[in-house]
């Protein structure tokens, strides 16, 4: 199975959620798709490990959080570990880049270029292994 | 823009920070009487400032933007405190510890001493929290009930109840440390994107 990304994962777990990836950039973005009743078809794709607005997601029932930032030992992620939403953190591209998130120093174009790779893709996250989690494209 | 007074700040700032909540958990963070929040919610819900979502509320756009207002104007001079802001730096010193402790605890799983060494450790560190927080309650009086669950949080872990030390569904250590660290963040004006945890 092709991977898409790789990153931290958040915790370990032998569920692997499938859905369309959707991007959320901003709080209305969150609770419309709450609203949408559509929440547990998308992977829920966010800028930010600090991205605190999407703890309405996690309680409404996301099935799978990707961040393009952030650390395990985050608000988010202490709440997925919670929610047992399965989450990986911080994912760059596998194939067609060497960018790389560095705290503080990172251009927009960076997270610009994951969301145009990532977003409307249908995947299944691999949340298996101990420290590395994946997001593989679902066949 | 919608201008909001005291009471209706101390409960749409309690959604603010919770993110999503039912009528009773706004009582709860926001010291206010269930009168006082079915008031403000259903107010609220008229002018466009609060969502329903089944039995849970949001805030929408604009209700967190009248928020943010309130704090920018009721704590013009604090932002500026030099004491208040060395204050702050101290506290993301101590949250970053708490936030590693807190993961250490979630992931300690069946190991029953391991976990018991990393709860004292997690106790004490919001011990010390609770201690900060009374250090400038003169100052921000509404920082007192952030205190007082605290010590509420930590007697019912002592009890027994483990479930209030990060479960997101009652009112937990990680739930009342996360929701100041937004307070914080907005009484100082400083955009969350800004900091790490």
């Amino acid at each position: 199975m092709t991977v898409l990304a790789e990153g931290y994962n958040v915790f370990d777990t032998g569920k692997q959620p499938s859905g369309t990836m959707k991007y959320l950039g901003a709080p209305k973005d969150v609770i419309a798709l709450i609203q949408s009743g559509k929440l547990k078809e998308h992977i829920l794709l966010v800028r930010g490990g600090t991205t605190t607005f999407l703890a309405p997601a996690l309680s409404m029932g996301a099935i799978g959080v990707v961040t393009m930032s952030g650390a395990p030992e985050s608000h988010l992620g202490i709440l997925s570990r919670e929610f047992q939403t399965p989450c990986v953190m911080t994912v760059h591209l596998v194939e067609g880049s060497d960018s790389r998130y560095v705290p503080g120093e990172t251009p927009d174009s960076h997270f610009d270029e994951i969301v145009a790779a990532l977003d409307g893709k249908k995947v299944k996250l691999d949340c298996s292994d101990h420290d590395k989690g994946r997001v593989l494209l679902a066949e | 823009m919608e201008q909001i007074e005291e009471r209706s700040f101390l409960i749409l700032n309690a959604l603010y920070l919770r993110k999503i909540a039912d009528r009773d958990v706004l009582a709860e963070c926001s010291g206010c009487a269930a009168d006082d929040v079915d008031n403000i919610l259903d107010a609220s819900a008229g002018t466009g400032l609060v969502l329903g979502l089944g039995s849970q509320y949001v805030l929408t756009d604009e209700g967190r933007q009248a928020v943010l207002d309130y704090y920018a104007a009721a704590y013009e001079d604090v932002r500026t405190d030099p004491q208040i802001q060395d204050w702050y730096v101290r506290f993301e010193t101590v949250n970053d510890r708490f936030l590693q402790l807190v993961s250490a605890w979630q992931t300690s799983g069946d190991r029953h001493d391991g976990q018991d060494r990393v709860y004292d450790r997690l106790a004490r560190t919001v011990e010390r929290q609770v201690a900060a927080l009374e250090q400038v309650a003169d100052r921000l009086p509404r920082y007192r009930h952030y205190a007082d669950r605290f010590r509420k949080s930590l007697d019912r872990v002592d009890s027994g109840r483990v479930e209030y030390v990060t479960s997101p569904t009652v009112d937990s250590l990680h739930n009342i440390w996360f929701e100041f660290h937004e307070d914080i963040l907005a009484l100082l004006g400083r955009p969350r994107e800004t900091v790490g945890g």
